[in-house]
Parts: structure tokens; C-alpha cells; sequence
């Protein structure tokens, strides 16, 4: 009965893929690719050939409508929590592993809801409509440029039909971390359309971004009919200026996700992100809120870091704990308590991307900063309440996670720590610590080193030693609750 | 563009206090919007507060302005002012693409850069205006925009849905 299902399919233009007399299943399966375990089948001229991802070290998994099935070494990464549909299956990801369920001959892959995903339902008489969603993004260089522009996948976000008269919404779903979607309505005479929406009410990714009068921010493919299933590619543009805004929901996505992993918290609370073109009402965290300059001279909306940055705080007042005074700051010695929360925000933006360069662009250019190779120092001779640099405290949390540095070797003697446990001293130690009564009252480096020290051990002392002390002359006294360093 | 090509010869008469260092400023933004300049030319500003912690941001008031030479014409003065808020090295002031070097200078210490610009016979432009500097050490810059010329047009509404749980979202195209 399968079989006879993929024959019928093969007649479907939209698969687009080869087909014989004798139907081979990646011959009818979207870019005539299929998984089968961790086997890739390929159809080609109707026979099929074999990759084994597994001799790899990868896995099998469907990607989106453009790629098909191929060899990942990341399968979560493109499915993303909610799984995807594809040849009328659903394909999870759960603890890294790819796991495929056909539905039943009446049934239908299709988006339940936030918490369910994607699953098999009977399909009645409905019709789909997918595709894959994109949106157009200008990466940051490592000199403070923005790159040119390239497609990048706008994963998790929310996808609507909507009819076009009524503006009624028909339908909705979610994208998974390739881009991939399917709405499956009933069939309609009415002309329709697809918005994707940056926004996302699920409990691991509650993110919406919208513009300054509250509305959120959305992008619509062309009108066509909703009688017939459809494939509907959307690439949200730059020229359109909503880009920028699914660029902002894609870092906050990073940050959820880090929030999961390091934190421990399943259930982040929801950001709101606060963003148009042309907005001049500065770049800042408030609360659960972050906002974002979209000036001609100065707009954040492609500058990972700096959205990335001010999530960092979000972090900090969801997850963490912060005193500081807030303000403007540049890195030049500050109020001990701003220096430590600024260079957290910093130290987050770079941990959560894997790589330590902060950038902001800017008409001018912008600039950047590389927190591994810089070295900001205090001064020896003053004690635990001087003001320091924000750019030391991003430089030595920096220091404490990383493993290898530009050549490949770590240029600090802490080699066997990650940014998981850096990180997790927020919501591990500084959220509900009673902190020591030495430096700056509120949230400091020192409370961050006590707490560093209570839940890593003393093994790591000569290596923070090294980073906080030698390298950079902050004189911690090594004697928190943790205990005393030899 | 007006600017670039009659800078050397011009220079004397267009660029006015390159380096004028502490003095008050000759335009303020509050002067741009003024009756007798009847394009607009909005500024953008770097100087405005608001709480909670903000981005990394170099230690300047940046400010610009711009009016028009005269009624009808297509040239602006354009005034950038910087007002440093800590010590900086190796200041360099820039308007659409020209720099002027200003060196070190002290917190409280107000430079500014002047330039008559033309429209270069667009209906408008956006004028940028940066200051770059070293900070410890650090490369930082600051950047701030001024639209001279005819106002932009306004843009029609983009349309707007609302999904099943209220959330109303706007339809870019």
C-alpha cells in the first residue's frame, strides 16, 4: 500500500523526481532522497545509490524542501524541537537521535501545536501547502563590517495562511531549524497567503520581535489559489525591511537554546524583542526587553553580537542576577557592578556563538573586539572595589571557558573548563547566593570568581590564577566560600 | 557631489571651524527644523538616555544639524559637534566620506566639523557623520545620520493581520 501511495505520487509535478515502472521510495521522495536508518538513498535515473553517514561519523536526516534528505552531523540542528514533515513522515530529533514515523494511509504529516510539533493526524480531505522559509541576512566580518547578503533559514518561527479578502487565518504552523513548514487546510476557492511571523509562543523559544508600536513584525508570499496543494518557498528581504527583524528572532533563538543548555531551564521566559528601521530610541535591555537601533547611521539589526549582547541581560535578569547602575558605558574602567554585567553581556554573546569576537557596524564601519586575544588589565596596586574594565570581565569569562584559541592551542592555562560552566554560575551561584562582604556591594566579578570556585573545586586554581591574576592584575584574594586557593 | 569635487578648491568657503575645539557650536540640531528652511533635514542623534544597560558605545555626544545656505538652494551647511565624556586618542571627525583628524582631546571638550554639502541633484540624501577614536587602545566609532533635501515620502501603511490569539502582525512585501 505504500508503494501504491509513492506511485501516485510519482505523478506529482511538485516532487519533481524520477520514477519507474517499479517504484523505488527515494525515487518519489522530495529531491529524491531518503533516509533509511542512518543510509542516505539517492535516486538516480530510477536506481538508487547508497551513503552511509554513519561511516561519517553523521547521521541521516530530511532537511527542507530545497535540499531534501542528506548526511548531517547535526541532525537537531536542521529539525529543530518541533520536528518536520516530509513524504507524508515525521522526523524528530530527540537526544540527538533522528527517529522517522510514516503516517497511516489516512493520515497526514502536519503541525498540531506548540508543544506537539509535528505529527500524523487524519488528513480528511485537506490539502498542504509548504514549503521552505528564508530570510535574506548580511553576516557580521571580523572587522566590524556587515558581510554580503546570504540566505539563511528562519528557523522556529510562525507560519500562517491567511485569506486574502477576510484576512481570516486558515492555518497555522512552525518552522522547523531548516525553514522547512506545512499547513494542511481544507481546499478553498478564496485566493490566500503566506505570512511568516517573527514569533514563537513555544515553551522552549517564547521570542517575538516587533516594531516600536507593538505590532510584530511579518512578511507575505504573493497571493495564489487555495485549491490545489501548493509549494510555497518564501525568502523574507532585505528590501523589504523585515529582515533584519527574523535575523533578531534567529540570536534570540541561539540564546534560548543556550538557556536550555546551560542554564538547566526548559522553560525560558519571554523575550520580547524591540526593533524597526529608521528607530533611533537607542540600543538597551530593560527587563525582559531588548531594543534595538535601526538608524541609518547605526542599525543593529544584523549585529549578532550586539542583539546577542543585549540578551546577555535578559539572561542576567531571568536567569542571573545584576546590580548594575546601567548606563553608558565604552570599556574604560567603570562602577564594578556595571563593568561585571557588561562583560557578562559581552562574554554571552560570544559564548553562545562559539567564537570570541564581539562586532557592532556602523556607517563609519563599526568596530570589534577579539576577547581572546585582547588583555585589559586592572591595577595591582588598588584593591577589590576599583573600577574596572567591562573588557577585562568579558576577556577573563572568556578565558575560563574556552579550550583552544586562533592556533588552535588555549592561550591560558585552564584548558578542562567550558562556557557551560561559566555561564551557569548565574543562575548556579549569583541568583540566590548570599555574596561575600568584600568588593562592591551587588553582583561583581569577586562574587562571580566565589561562585566559580564553590561549584568548580580548588583543581582549577592555578589556572584562574593565571587568567585573573597574572595576565590581568585584578587582585581576587582567592578566599571565597569555596574555600582558600594554596 | 558638490562636496568632493570643490573641496580643494572651495575649501576656504566651505568648511568652516574644521578643527574649532571648545566653542560654542554655529548649528544646533534644534536650528535645523527653523522656518526658513523649508526642506527638511532631520537629524539623528546619539544623546538620548533611556534606562537600562545599553551596548558598548564610544565615549561622545555626537550631534548633527544641517540647514540650508540659502532659500532654494541645493547646498547645506552641515555641522557634526562631538562632546567628548571621557579622554579620547586619536580623534578623527568625518562628514559624507572627508576627514579631519583632531587628535587627543579631553572629557567636556567640544570639536566641531563643518561642510556645505550638495544634493548632487538627487531630491535628497542622507548625510553621514562619524567619529572614530582609540579608547585604551581600542579602535570605537560613532555614527549619526542627517536627511537633507526634500522629505521622504511617506510610506503607505503595511497592511496587517490578526492571528487567532491577537497577536497583529504587520505584512511586509
Amino acid at each position: 500500500m505504500r508503494y501504491f501511495i509513492f506511485a501516485a505520487v510519482c505523478l506529482s509535478v511538485a516532487l519533481g523526481a524520477a520514477c519507474s515502472d517499479d517504484p523505488n521510495p527515494a525515487c518519489t521522495a522530495t529531491k529524491g532522497t531518503l533516509c533509511d536508518g542512518t543510509v542516505l538513498n539517492t535516486c538516480v535515473d530510477g536506481a538508487t545509490t547508497t551513503r552511509d553517514c554513519a561511516s561519517e561519523n553523521m547521521s541521516c536526516s530530511y532537511v527542507n524542501a530545497a535540499t531534501g534528505s542528506t548526511c548531517v552531523a547535526d541532525p537537531c540542528s536542521v529539525i529543530g524541537p518541533l520536528g518536520v514533515c516530509s513524504d507524508n513522515g515525521v522526523t524528530r530529533c530527540v537526544a540527538g537521535v533522528v527517529t522517522r514515523s510514516e503516517c497511516a494511509d489516512d493520515g497526514a504529516c502536519t503541525f498540531v501545536d506548540g508543544k506537539v510539533g509535528y505529527d500524523c493526524v487524519v488528513k480528511a480531505d485537506t490539502i498542504a501547502i509548504s514549503g521552505d522559509i528564508s530570510y535574506e541576512d548580511k553576516p557580521p566580518l571580523n572587522d566590524g563590517k556587515l558581510g554580503p547578503i546570504r540566505k539563511q533559514p528562519a528557523r522556529g518561527i510562525t507560519v500562517a495562511l491567511i485569506d486574502d479578502v477576510s484576512k481570516a487565518t486558515l492555518a497555522t504552523a512552525m518552522t522547523s531549524d531548516a525553514g522547512a513548514y506545512v499547513l494542511r487546510v481544507a481546499p478553498t476557492s478564496a485566493m490566500v497567503h503566506v505570512t511568516a511571523v517573527a514569533q514563537s509562543k513555544t515553551l522552549l523559544r517564547p521570542i517575538t520581535v516587533t516594531l516600536p508600536n507593538g505590532t510584530t513584525h511579518g512578511f507575505a508570499s504573493p497571493s495564489f489559489s487555495g485549491a490545489a496543494a501548493t509549494q510555497v518557498d518564501l525568502t523574507i528581504t532585505d528590501a523589504s525591511s523585515a529582515s533584519e527583524a527574523f535575523n533578531i528572532f534567529d540570536q534570540s533563538v541561539h540564546t534560548m537554546d543556550a538557556i536550555v543548555r546551560v542554564m538547566g531551564n526548559p522553560t525560558p521566559t519571554p523575550l520580547k524583542a524591540v526593533w524597526s528601521r529608521g528607530n533611533g530610541n537607542g540600543t538597551f535591555c530593560s527587563g525582559t526587553s531588548i531594543f534595538l537601533l535601526g538608524e541609518t547611521a547605526d542599525d543593529d539589526g544584523y549585529d549578532d553580537s550586539v542583539i546577542l549582547h543585549e540578551t546577555g541581560h535578559y539572561v542576567e535578569n531571568t536567569e542571573g542576577k545584576s546590580n548594575s547602575p546601567g548606563g553608558a558605558h565604552s570599556g574604560a574602567p567603570a562602577d564594578p557592578r556595571l563593568a561585571w554585567s557588561e562583560g557578562f553581556a559581552t562574554y554571552w554573546a560570544c559564548s553562545v556563538q562559539n567564537q570570541p569576537i564581539y562586532s557592532d557596524s556602523n556607517a563609519s564601519g563599526g568596530f570589534f573586539d577579539n576577547i581572546d586575544t585582547a588583555t585589559t588589565r586592572a591595577n595591582a596596586a588598588n584593591g577589590l572595589t576599583q573600577n574596572v574594565s567591562e573588557n577585562m570581565v568579558s576577556q577573563i569569562l572568556w578565558d575560563l571557558g574556552d579550550t583552544t584559541s586562533k592556533n588552535g592551542a588555549d592561550d591560558d592555562m585552564l584548558s578542562n573548563a567550558d562556557h557551560l560552566k561559566v555561564g551557569n554560575i548565574q543562575a548556579s551561584y549569583l541568583l540566590n547566593a548570599s555574596l561575600r562582604n568584600v568588593g562592591t556591594q551587588g553582583v561583581d566579578l569577586v562574587d562571580f570568581l566565589d561562585g566559580w570556585f564553590l561549584k568548580q573545586g580548588l583543581s582549577s586554581c592555578a589556572g584562574v590564577r593565571d587568567i585573573v591574576t597574572t595576565k590581568r592584575l585584578f587582585p581576587y584574594d582567592y578566599a571565597g566560600p569555596g574555600g582558600a586557593c594554596p | 557631489m558638490l562636496f568632493r569635487a570643490s573641496f580643494v578648491a572651495l575649501s576656504a568657503l566651505l568648511f568652516v571651524g574644521s578643527c574649532a575645539n571648545s566653542g560654542p557650536p554655529a548649528v544646533t540640531s534644534a536650528q535645523v527644523a527653523a522656518p526658513s528652511a523649508p526642506a527638511v533635514a532631520t537629524p539623528t542623534t546619539s544623546t538620548l538616555e533611556v534606562e537600562g544597560p545599553h551596548k558598548p558605545t564610544a565615549p561622545l555626544l555626537l550631534n548633527i544639524g544641517a540647514e540650508r545656505t540659502a532659500p532654494n538652494a541645493t547646498t547645506y551647511r552641515v555641522l557634526l559637534t562631538a562632546n567628548p565624556t571621557g579622554e579620547l586618542t586619536d580623534l578623527v571627525l568625518s562628514l559624507d566620506g572627508h576627514d579631519e583628524f583632531i587628535g587627543t582631546v579631553a572629557k567636556g571638550a567640544v570639536n566641531t566639523y563643518t561642510a556645505i554639502i550638495d544634493l548632487d541633484g538627487k531630491p535628497s540624501r542622507d548625510i553621514i557623520g562619524t567619529a572614530r577614536m582609540l579608547i585604551d587602545g581600542r579602535k570605537m566609532s560613532k555614527a549619526v545620520s542627517v536627511h537633507i533635501g526634500a522629505a521622504a515620502a511617506p510610506k503607505a501603511p503595511t497592511p496587517t493581520i490578526t492571528l487567532p490569539d491577537g497577536t497583529v502582525v504587520n505584512e511586509a512585501r
